[in-house]
């Protein structure tokens, strides 16, 4: 079974590569990622951080209680540090567990569904491989939708888009300090790319006006990049304030998808981008195929 | 008083096959886009003095780019919903998902003006698909 690696903010995992995320939920500290296979939901994993560790043993219990305790079951088997309960459904199963981090002080909540029979198995290699993102280096990882960001740790994804064929992730620093970083990945060039990444690019920054623009390589593609700066909003005109970007484009052939880093800032200088120096997009990944191998 | 919907499960629209509308004409043009004319049914006031006054069009025509196109062609009368996301993904490298998104949102477009027709079991109907 192929397996694809997911790592969302706090918490990564790794699920079959046919699971696919398809859901991202966050309100302050509460983060929710839901996967899906063709047909089903079939997992959804909620965590959020703790002052002190919980109990469990306490949780599990009022959860029986909710569900009635003769339709569910104390989960066995499953791996070190993971308590939880499996649940008969009509035509399937549902397995809930939960687990404390001591370290980040992170409770994971999962719930994973089972259409038809019940793969201990892998459910186990699902839950053996949560863990906690090791965010030591200042370095945080995002990588899910086919994008994979290492982002610095000071900016939080505050939106993302999902449309067909484009996946945007847009990040930011607490209180909107500095600038905000948009990453884009765009599939399908083939169809709508019409000329070269520089006019491309060019077309994004109509009524911005130009202060630089260049051309050059990102991971061995040909990229192109520009400054632009706009008038912004009436309240940034009158504090003297100016909208800036930067901006980043290039090809991928392995993937076939165009991918665009996107740094926009209101500041008084159009000059200077506070363009983040810790942010890499890795490409070049295994291109997507329809059925799993 | 509270009505029981029939909801379809994504198995079902998944292994459900679509089929272009017959009576529907497709204009192709050379750079791949299309227009697609579907007859539309004459309602009863056109052949009254209000038919005089207001304009009727017989067809709806739908515009196609390429893409569009592409997945009409996949819907051979024997292809499922599910086989067309995954010939789509084939083509353009698409993971399922983003297949599935770009199909399912043109195909909703396309039934909702009569220019495909996706044919499956009923919710209920539990027997298999000869």
């Amino acid at each position: 079974m192929v397996f694809a690696h997911t790592s969302w903010r706090d918490i990564q995992l790794d699920l079959p590569a046919d699971w696919e995320l398809f859901r991202m939920v966050w309100k302050q500290d509460r983060w929710r990622c839901s996967f899906t296979d063709r047909y089903h939901q079939r997992v959804d994993m909620r965590w959020r951080k703790l002052r002190y560790a919980p109990n469990l043993g306490k949780m599990l219990e009022r959860h029986q209680e909710k569900e009635q305790k003769e339709k569910t079951v104390e989960l066995a088997g499953q791996p070190e540090g993971w308590k939880g309960a499996l649940r008969k459904v009509e035509g399937g199963w549902v397995v809930n567990a939960g687990r404390f981090f001591e370290g980040p002080k992170l409770l994971v909540e999962m719930i994973i569904v089972w259409p038809g029979a019940r793969d201990q198995r892998l459910e186990n290699s699902i839950l053996r491989s949560v863990r906690p993102l090791d965010i030591a280096d200042g370095m945080r990882c995002w990588q899910a939708m086919g994008m994979k960001v290492h982002m610095g740790a000071e900016y939080d994804i505050i939106e993302y888009k999902v449309e067909p064929g484009r996946t945007e992730w847009v990040f930011g620093r607490e209180k909107k300090r500095g600038a905000r970083v948009a990453v884009e990945r765009i599939a399908m060039p083939g169809y709508w790319l019409k000329g070269t990444i520089k006019d491309w690019l060019r077309s994004k920054a109509e009524g911005w006006k130009m202060l630089d623009e260049w051309q050059g390589e990102v991971s061995g593609h040909e990229a192109a990049g520009l400054k632009a700066y706009s008038q912004g909003l009436l309240v940034d005109s009158l504090l003297l304030k100016k909208r800036v970007k930067s901006e980043v484009a290039w090809l991928c052939d392995k993937e076939q998808r165009v991918y665009r880093i996107s740094c926009t800032a209101t500041q008084r200088s159009k000059k200077d981008v506070a363009v983040p120096e810790n942010i890499e997009v890795l490409c070049c990944q295994r291109p997507p195929i329809g059925k799993e191998d | 008083m509270a009505k029981k919907i029939n909801s379809l499960a994504a198995q079902d629209i998944l292994k459900a096959v679509p089929f272009v509308n017959d009576k529907a004409k497709l204009d192709v043009r050379s750079n791949g886009t299309a227009v697609a004319s579907i007859p539309l049914r004459k309602p009863g006031w056109v052949d009254g003095p209000l038919g005089w006054l207001l304009p009727y069009s017989s067809h709806r025509r739908i515009e196609l780019d390429r893409l569009g196109m592409a997945v009409i062609g996949l819907c051979d009368g024997e292809r499922q919903v599910e086989g067309v996301i995954e010939e789509f993904a084939r083509r353009h490298l698409l993971s399922w998902r983003e297949s599935q998104v770009c199909v399912m949102q043109f195909m909703r477009q396309v039934v909702e003006r009569g220019l495909v027709v996706i044919v499956g079991l009923s919710p209920n109907d539990t027997s298999e698909r000869k």
